[in-house]
């Protein structure tokens, strides 16, 4: 039998890391004997492709933006030369690409485990407020923002400081208008409409990792507390903790949505002791890692989804387990530098 | 009044919360107080005892005490 491969995208290791190596180095670690990790990456600086443990080939992809039929020929090329089973796409802005061409990558033989498109829909950023209420969630009060005329109407609703969150990634702390109207633009110019403004809450910050199995069963679920934060509102470090109201959680979320593969929650504790749910990604997070550190090795279940097999069952997490990430200065060659940027593969 | 479930004292005087993810450095004192609390002790309890182990003023212990509870509580170490 030959070697299962594996591609995975979120090779950006950077300072708003991509999952992509979490999920790699879990793979490593995990009851797949043999098997190939493809690197997707996006860009030649991108350290996963760089990282000799991690990936064994990469290759540049075209942005999502540049069309279905674009990113469609690019994979048929990679496909027949690596004879791809599996792609775990860990990226939010290229999901939905991913959920409208699963078809036509099954009829070439490629399985993903992903969300359907109507409960990749139901969570994003702008639907939360409904979503939450649906589901029984506390959320803090959210508005879509389209141009500087409806953050200012939002200000009718809310009060500073709040939120300033982009369509797919970053959130910013804006403690006057003149700030907000900044950040507005800036996200705006990153991640496209809309911008979403919200209540800002003051607590401790907590994320859940976990699958669902499609059928309403969660099958594996770690909550973590964040430890470090950056500027961009990343976890640097983060530490496995044990709390039921957070389990419940994502259990009602599997329960009520159906969902299908990896998410994570991010919910705030605030000081008035409430839940908040503040956002729902579609996808693993960076940090999954330490999940799989800790006794549950997501990637290698989202594996077996993909490949219509039985997810492990794992007894139980352990408590405490933290991480702490760092930086570290790869040294590559610029001729492998070089191919990379201009072949595209390496 | 009892301590939060799943928290680790160690020898050290570092405290983690595996419900909340937080963490402290206590000082020995502390430690004692979180013992008794673990043993079951009362405020009162607690208080006698420091007070009868110490060198200090009756006004001043009772104070102490209080922001210590108070401090146990805001990181919900102690829950009602």
């Amino acid at each position: 039998m030959r070697n299962l491969v594996v591609a995975i995208s979120g090779m950006n290791a950077t300072d708003n890391p991509g999952p992509g190596v979490g999920v790699a180095r879990s793979l490593r670690q995990s009851g797949f004997a043999d098997f190939r990790v493809v690197g997707f990456c996006y860009g030649s600086l991108e350290p996963g492709a760089y990282m000799q443990d991690i990936t064994d080939v990469s290759y540049l992809l075209p942005f999502p933006s540049e069309g279905m039929v674009t990113f469609l020929d690019r994979l048929r090329y990679i496909h027949e030369r690596e004879h791809i089973d599996i792609i775990i796409p860990n990226l939010d802005a290229e999901l939905f690409i991913y959920i409208k061409i699963k078809d036509k990558l099954e009829e070439m033989g490629i399985r993903l485990c992903l969300p359907t498109i109507e409960q990749f829909d139901s969570r994003q950023k702008y639907r939360l407020p409904d979503f939450g209420e649906k589901m029984g969630f506390s959320v803090p009060k959210s508005f879509r923002c389209n141009t500087v005329e409806d953050l200012l109407s939002a200000e009718n609703e809310l009060r500073y400081p709040i939120m300033m969150k982009g369509n797919f990634y970053e959130a910013y702390y804006a403690g006057y208008r003149e700030q907000a109207v900044t950040y507005f633009w800036n996200l705006l110019a990153k991640w496209g409409a809309p911008v979403i403004a919200q209540q800002y809450i003051s607590g401790g910050e907590f994320n859940v990792v976990g699958v669902g199995d499609g059928k309403g069963n969660l099958i594996s679920c770690v909550p973590m507390h964040k430890q470090f934060i950056t500027d961009k509102g990343k976890a640097w470090a983060g530490v496995t903790i044990k709390d039921d109201q957070l389990m419940d959680s994502a259990r009602r979320f599997v329960e009520t949505t159906r969902w299908m593969g990896a998410f994570e929650l991010e919910l705030l504790r605030g000081d008035d002791g409430v839940l908040y749910l503040i956002e729902i990604n579609p996808r693993m997070p960076a940090w999954v890692y330490l999940a799989t550190a800790a006794g549950e090795n997501i990637p290698e279940q989202i594996v077996q989804l993909a490949l219509g097999e039985t997810p492990s069952q794992f007894d139980h997490y352990d408590v405490g387990k933290m991480f702490i990430r760092y930086s570290w200065d790869m040294v590559v060659n610029q001729s492998e530098f070089g191919q990379f940027s201009v072949k595209g593969e390496k | 009044m009892n301590l939060v479930s799943g928290m680790i004292v160690n020898d050290s005087g570092y405290v983690f919360n595996s419900m909340t993810g937080e963490s402290f450095s206590i000082n020995q004192t502390a430690r004692l107080v979180l013992t008794l609390l673990g043993e079951g002790c009362s405020k009162t309890d607690i208080y006698n005892r420091l007070l009868s182990e110490y060198d200090v003023e009756a006004s001043s212990l009772e104070a102490d005490v209080d922001d210590f509870f108070y401090l146990l509580r805001k990181y919900r170490i102690l829950v009602d």
